[in-house]
């Protein structure tokens, strides 16, 4: 194998491809729509592209790296004008995108079978291929060299294998119509003998120098690639060109660096002054603030013993504008870690339009609040779930074409994505207007699974039988279809979102169509919290998951089984009584319920009642992993640093509960 | 086992017995703070502070060997912050703290099987400064990713409000 750890490449490889897949597929998206590219957009196509092909080579991706030069190698002549756009094409690459995605997954979890791989080469070249009948035999001039898809840029930091390199084969294209390298001719670096058998074959390694794209791309190659290419038949025969590596060579690499860096800004105007920088990163420059503030707190504390009374209030001047730059530096550090609602937003059109595709329904798509910035932090676990809402929407949500005509709408559905910022939360709206859910089909099922009995059932109000879909194991869909139906979904969601500390509601009109609400907080690093003391102990309960706090009398409480299970009765609803004392083994100062309090709490889809002492502050806490040095407790979220230095725990209701229902049974 | 790339040993008391640790190891020694107990610890996990800014476990080692089952916390009780290899910064009670020692490698003696109060494997050593026995420990060892895991539980006892905060 290589000298270096490519697995710390393909990291960064990673990344970049995702926002590269992301600019293509928008830009073939509007082609689409549109029917036409001009020569701009083919030339940042182009360019994205080969930046693909290059990042994969250099990562090892020998495969994925094949194939991406097919597709690079067509827009090429959609570039320089061989090719003509036509409307059909977008759709193509689309797809071909589409199987480089595939191939791309496949090859970095090991398991790209090659005949697979071959299967799929060979569907690409012939879908490819029926526009350039006419240029046919350039195709496959070109498409041989790729037989050895061992092609790829060193990265300039792996410098530990240049040294290694014994000889070269350089491979000019223009001229070379056909190869055949001898292995003797080849530079290899790590295993030579290894390569020397497989190379008897007739294969062919070598640098690529591409000049008729006119950018520069090298590649070198390993063993890893060289085994690989056992398996290719030797097409090259003669017209060798060989160099031996010197100086201009590894200049050469240097330089194709930076075509990649071009081809970036230029296909990314936004981000022509930003970096890339490790969230970490961030999080340490939050926790030197947040060491900062306890400082602050701690030395304005001190100035209350000081007697002399123009010191004293001198100091306080100095430590207001302290503490103001504090407030400034902690703003700063927040905003870096805020990107704007269109990364979350940018990744939709195409899965819209894939899966309207598949379930041949026409969606008309709308988003709203591009701006809206959002924790970095939470985008991950966001983009899931909205994903399978918009998936809801587009298979349960949104009727069939024949339908909505019937119904008297419009052919084509409509989806609204909004965000927006208020009172400290980010509210993100899907809105569709197809058949709405319905809540007679989803309230007898969940009669059925015997997740609400009928008295519950009868209590409840629409809203809260909508509500129902998110309850485990619940599919109203009559048929399971690949997009959505199998009743893992919702549930998923909610829980998703809850561990972001936000919350989702769904309102629905029957016929009108859906709207699900996620509120989030603005950042995963604070939380709004209630300080609840249980004995001498204070802990902390998310706002969000509080219902509501009340005083019990002894009439709302029953005992029921002989294990003690309390229950409060409230409103005709029976909702467990949780003893925060004896989940967290505190004592309590009060063990008679009706001397203490009552919250009531979100846990999942259901509620509990804690039960507690005494209710204290409210306040913003900066959320802080528990198991960054030590591991998780249960019934415990995470810790914060309270004012005083001290750490305060933040309770997890859904935690709490598994835990005492994993202790009854 | 040796040590190699240290010879600055931190040492310290537990109980009767003088241990020492890497220098390296050592970030910053505190005077005992208020701990915030975690619900479903063991006995020997005091609970976690905030340290620079990181939530961390304290430890107290002697209750963890069976040194002082009842030791008691007071102004004088010192924790020593450490940072294991993997990058987990974690807190550990002792008695006192002595001294800085050189260690001499050609001093340096293999644990014995028996005769010491902590288990050989958690051990790198003992070195002998004069007359003076000292006990290198194996902070990654002790404070093992694992075995932090499944040992810092308190087992299921029935053990209603044991371990309540003596802090």
């Amino acid at each position: 194998m290589a000298a270096f750890d490519i697995n710390k490449y393909r990291q960064m490889f990673l990344e970049e491809t995702q926002d590269l897949f992301e600019t293509i597929d928008s830009i073939l998206l509007e082609a689409e729509s549109y029917g036409d590219m001009d020569s701009d957009t083919i030339n940042s196509l182009f360019r994205a592209v080969h930046t693909l092909k290059g990042n994969s080579a250099s990562v090892e991706l020998a495969h994925f790296a094949a194939l991406t030069h097919e597709i690079e190698f067509f827009m090429d002549k959609l570039r320089n004008g061989e090719l003509a756009f036509e409307e059909s094409m977008a759709e193509l690459l689309i797809d071909s995108i589409d199987t480089l995605k595939h191939i791309l997954e496949l090859e970095l979890k090991e398991e790209l079978e090659y005949e697979h791989f071959l299967t799929t080469k060979i569907n690409l070249l012939d879908r490819l291929s029926s526009y350039t009948e006419n240029t046919q035999t350039q195709i496959e001039e070109q498409n041989e060299p790729l037989d050895t898809p061992a092609f790829g840029l060193l990265l300039p930091s792996a410098k530990g294998i240049y040294g290694a390199i014994d000889t070269s084969c350089n491979i000019d294209y223009n001229e070379a119509v056909e190869l055949e390298c001898d292995g003797d001719f080849f530079g290899f670096f790590d295993d030579d003998e290894d390569i020397k058998s497989t190379s008897k074959d007739d294969d062919s390694f070598g640098f690529f120098d591409d000049v008729e794209i006119d950018d520069d791309f090298f590649g070198l190659f390993d063993d890893a690639n060289t085994s690989k290419d056992e398996e290719y038949f030797g097409f090259f025969d003669d017209n060798i060109v060989q160099k031996k590596p010197d100086i201009a060579l590894i200049k050469n690499e240097e330089k194709s660096v930076s075509p990649k860096e071009n081809t970036k800004s230029k296909v990314d105007t936004n981000a022509n002054s930003s970096i890339r920088v490790d969230l970490s990163k961030i999080d340490t420059l939050m926790n030197s603030i947040g060491e900062l503030v306890i400082a602050h707190s701690m030395l304005s504390q001190y100035t209350y013993m000081m007697n002399d009374q123009k010191i004293k209030s001198d100091l306080n001047e100095r430590l207001d504008l302290i503490d103001r730059y504090i407030r400034e530096l902690q703003e700063a550090v927040m905003s870096v870690r805020m990107i704007p609602m269109e990364t979350v937003f940018s990744k939709f059109p195409k899965i819209i339009r894939d899966t309207a595709k598949r379930l041949n329904k026409k969606i008309d798509f709308r988003h709203y609040g591009d701006n809206v910035e959002i924790d970095k932090a939470m985008i991950e676990g966001l983009t899931d779930p909205l994903t399978h809402i918009v998936r809801n929407a587009m298979d349960h949500g949104i009727e069939s074409i024949d339908k909505r005509k019937a119904a008297g709408k419009s052919e084509s559905g409509t989806l609204l994505m909004s965000a927006e910022q208020a009172n400290g939360q980010i509210i993100i709206k899907i809105q569709d207007d197809g058949g709405g859910i319905n809540i007679e089909k989803v309230t007898a099922k969940a009669l059925q699974n015997g997740i609400i009995d009928e008295a519950q059932a009868s209590a409840m109000s629409d809203d809260d039988k909508a509500m129902l879909i998110f309850a485990p194991g619940l599919s109203t869909a009559e048929a399971v279809t690949d997009i959505s139906g199998r009743g893992v979904g919702m549930d998923v969601v909610m829980s998703n979102i809850k561990q972001l500390g936000g919350d989702v509601k769904v309102e629905t009109e029957q016929g009108f169509g859906s709207t699900f609400t996620i509120i989030l907080p603005l950042t995963l690093a604070i939380l709004d919290g209630l300080n609840v003391r249980v004995g001498a102990e204070q802990f902390i309960l998310p706002l969000s998951s509080i219902i509501e706090t009340l005083k019990p009398e002894s009439s709302m409480i029953k005992q029921i089984g002989d294990e003690g299970s309390e229950v409060l009765m409230l409103r005709e609803e029976f909702i467990p009584i949780v003893r925060l004392h004896s989940v967290f083994n505190v004592i309590p100062q009060n063990y008679k319920l009706i001397e203490g309090l009552l919250i009531v709490v979100r846990s999942g889809a259901k509620k509990i009642a804690l039960f507690i002492d005494e209710f204290m502050n409210q306040q913003q806490f900066v959320i802080k992993p528990l198991d960054k040095n030590f591991r998780n407790a249960h019934g415990i979220g995470g810790a914060t640093v309270r004012g005083d230095g001290t750490i305060g725990l933040i309770i997890d209701t859904m935690n709490i509960t598994q835990n005492t229902n994993r202790r009854a049974s | 086992m040796s040590i190699t790339q240290t010879n600055q040993l931190l040492t310290f008391k537990l109980g009767n017995e003088t241990y020492g640790i890497e220098i390296n190891k050592v970030r910053e020694i505190l005077t005992y703070p208020v701990v915030t107990p975690i619900p479903d610890a063991s006995r020997w996990v005091k609970g976690v502070i905030n340290l620079r800014g990181e939530v961390a476990p304290i430890i107290d080692l002697r209750i963890r060997f069976s040194i002082n089952n009842e030791p008691i916390y007071n102004e004088q009780t010192i924790i020593i912050a450490v940072k294991t290899q993997d990058a987990r910064m974690i807190g550990l009670v002792v008695d006192e703290v002595s001294d800085m020692e050189n260690v001499e490698m050609d001093k340096l003696y293999p644990a014995p099987d028996m005769g010491t109060s902590i288990a050989p494997k958690y051990l790198k050593g003992l070195f002998k400064k004069d007359d003076k026995m000292i006990v290198i420990l194996d902070i990654d060892k002790i404070l093992d990713k694992e075995e932090m895991q499944h040992l810092s539980r308190h087992s299921n006892e029935v053990s209603l409000n044991v371990h309540t905060a003596s802090a």
